[in-house]
């Protein structure tokens, strides 16, 4: 917006001298309004995009003078803005939301399935030539909880340079259910032949199941599968299942690395371990979003005033597309991604299915997902752990911060049959005759990482609203690094090294990291984990 | 109408536009022209009143090839949003009078 009202300002600013000067500013006009149109057509919601884009080009030739066409499209990025808002405010209704969480939490869960999390929320886009057609699509699809519509048109692609053809690659769609209807089944058949070879998106075919030579003509143009029409949402469901499963397949090696921060009690830390540690990746890797299902505290600490939260995104999650999730993202000047906490108590928890479809949603959209879960001890918490790669537990080596750990430890893995919860001791401080083996033994979690304690640096930074890791001298800061790269290099498992390896991290080098042996006298031996050389 | 756009000053200015255009199509542009409403404000009102079902728009039929520029966006009233429309202008002409813009 900023942008925009600087692009505005100057434009009008030329366009007065351009009636003092009548020179050669007048070629600078068409210019600044184009740039600002173009701004516009960005900050539009990507479904609009092309029409307002079209329809404001063609506006504002009516529109007469310099000034004129400057004042139009600086409307235009106004009217984008809003339009996009509209968007956002425009979440189904509690009633709908019920439904939906209802619905949702009928299906089979990560958990539930003892299995890791599975693809939720696979963005579809629908073709149809009738709009009746197009809303019993739309309306099945809503019903899956699986799909979400992305994209969706009245009418088919006629030829490769079709419009529609462009939106939806730029829907980032991955499944397409093109409508095959008895009166325009050429047109059809045409259209999948088009999809299929001008993008990579799978194509499902809706029709009558009692025309067998539509089914077996629309799997040779490069159906992957025929859902029958008239089956309700269920035959929908089966196909994105199966869909889901192949994609879940495919998508293994390149999904994003999620950690969960859980702090052992009150206080020792946590969400600067999480705000710290995303920063630090973030730096060394790019990519990374931290998400706060805590107090909101992670926006403080980064001195960011986020105007949305990830109830926001929750409640959101049929709509999600990549330029919503950008609006409800806070960024550092770093270019790391904030979704910030709430600061006010919600009533409802989010349902298992929400989680693992927002959590879908990230792990396809970065490189690593950082959630700060701070001392939060639910049933979300616990969705959270299961949904992670790996969760660190945060504490002190004071008793009581130990025996919070030892129950955290028993309430994150009951039920399951993975080792992924490792300690990360801040403030550390030696304890003489109470050694690694002794915590690891109280709180049965393998230390993984020390962080030493310099409480007052640490604090400053807080209150400043500047991550300490980005205090290049700071020993805590450069903790925080030897962290981030071992997070990052270990690639055993659930990412934690053996305990053979755990002296250093492997990819600690090639992340570009320079780790240097501590300082600090006390955190040179006894440990392991400690810093590595 | 419980669930449609508010019906406001500049709502009722875009309606009463397009009901005395009626059966004719215009586009933003002729929209604003006769509104005298910013693009800022237009665009998103004609995005409600279309997403209520109010107003329906369609493209130019000619390509922006054959037309040599790019196509218009024609906007029409919908038989809902034409009796909300009258109902909205009704109500508030029996409120604060006749409203000035409206064809005689």
């Amino acid at each position: 917006m900023a942008q925009a009202l600087v692009l505005a300002l100057g434009g009008m600013l030329a366009a007065v001298l351009n009636r003092l000067s009548g020179g050669a500013i007048h070629e600078w006009i068409p210019w600044f309004t184009r740039r600002l149109l173009e701004i516009a057509a960005i900050r539009s919601p990507y479904d609009q995009r092309e029409r307002l884009a079209e329809e404001w080009e063609s506006h504002i030739n009516e529109v007469s003078g310099d000034l004129g066409k400057i004042v139009f499209a600086y409307g235009c990025v106004s009217a984008a803005q809003e339009i996009a808002l509209m968007r956002m405010r425009s979440a189904p209704g509690v009633e709908q939301q019920d439904q939906e969480r209802q619905s949702v939490s009928k299906m089979q869960t990560p958990i539930q399935s003892g299995e890791n999390p599975v693809m939720h929320g696979i963005p579809v886009a629908l073709l149809s030539e009738d709009r009746n057609p197009l809303t019993n699509l739309q309306d099945r699809l809503r019903a899956t909880s699986l799909g979400r519509e992305v994209f969706s048109h009245v009418g088919l692609p006629t030829s490769g340079t079709d419009i529609i053809i462009r939106q939806l690659q730029e829907s980032r769609a991955e499944v397409v259910i093109v409508d095959v209807r008895s009166q325009s089944v050429h047109r059809a058949l045409h259209a999948i032949e088009l999809i299929r070879s001008t993008t990579e998106i799978a194509i499902f075919a809706s029709g009558d199941m009692t025309q067998p030579a539509h089914i077996v003509a629309s799997m040779r143009s490069g159906a992957s599968e025929y859902v029958d029409r008239s089956a309700g949402h269920e035959a929908l469901l089966e196909a994105l299942t199966r869909f889901s499963s192949l994609r879940t397949r495919a998508l293994r090696a390149g999904k994003a690395r999620v950690f969960t921060f859980l702090g052992a009690k009150g206080g020792v830390g946590c969400t600067t371990a999480a705000v710290n540690t995303a920063l630090a990746l973030q730096i060394s890797h790019g990519d990374v979003v931290l998400v706060d299902f805590a107090h909101g505290h992670t926006a403080l600490q980064l001195n960011l005033r986020p105007r949305f939260c990830v109830l926001d995104a929750l409640r959101n999650l049929d709509r999600m597309d990549a330029s919503l999730l950008d609006g409800y993202i806070s960024k550092t000047t770093e270019g790391l991604h904030l979704l910030a906490g709430a600061t006010q108590p919600e009533a409802t928890e989010p349902t298992p299915g929400e989680l693992a479809r927002l959590l879908d949603f990230l792990v396809n959209h970065y490189r690593f997902v950082i959630i700060d879960a701070s001392s939060r001890m639910d049933r979300t918490t616990k969705l959270l752990s299961d949904l992670s790669e790996a969760v660190l537990v945060v504490a002190q080596t004071d008793v009581l911060s130990l025996w919070c750990a030892d129950r955290i430890q028993s309430f994150v893995e009951e039920g399951a049959r993975r080792d992924r919860i490792r300690l990360v001791l801040n403030r550390y401080r030696k304890v003489l005759g109470f050694g690694d083996k002794d915590i690891e033994r109280v709180t049965n979690c393998k230390v993984y990482w020390k962080i030493p304690n310099d409480f007052y640096a640490v604090a400053a930074s807080i209150d400043r609203g500047s991550p300490i890791v980005l205090q290049k001298q700071s020993e805590v800061g450069r903790s925080y690094r030897g962290l981030a790269a071992k997070l990052s290099g270990s690639n055993l498992g659930w990412g934690f090294p053996t305990p053979a390896t755990d002296e250093g991290p492997e990819g600690a080098g090639a992340a570009g990291i320079a780790v240097k042996k501590p300082r600090c006298p006390n955190l040179t031996s006894g440990s392991a984990a400690l810093h590595p050389g | 109408m419980a669930n449609g756009p508010q019906l406001t000053t500049q709502t009722l200015k875009v309606l009463g536009t397009l009901l005395n255009n009626r059966p004719d199509a215009l586009s933003g542009a002729d929209i604003g022209r006769a509104t005298k409403l910013q693009s800022g404000t237009l665009y998103p009102l004609l995005l409600r009143l279309e997403q209520a079902g109010w107003v329906e728009s369609y493209w130019e039929s000619e390509t922006p090839q054959e037309l040599g520029r790019p196509r218009r966006r024609f906007y029409q009233l919908t038989a809902l949003g034409a009796r909300t429309a009258k109902a909205g202008i009704q109500d508030f002409a029996s409120t604060i009078g006749e409203l000035a813009w409206r064809r005689r």
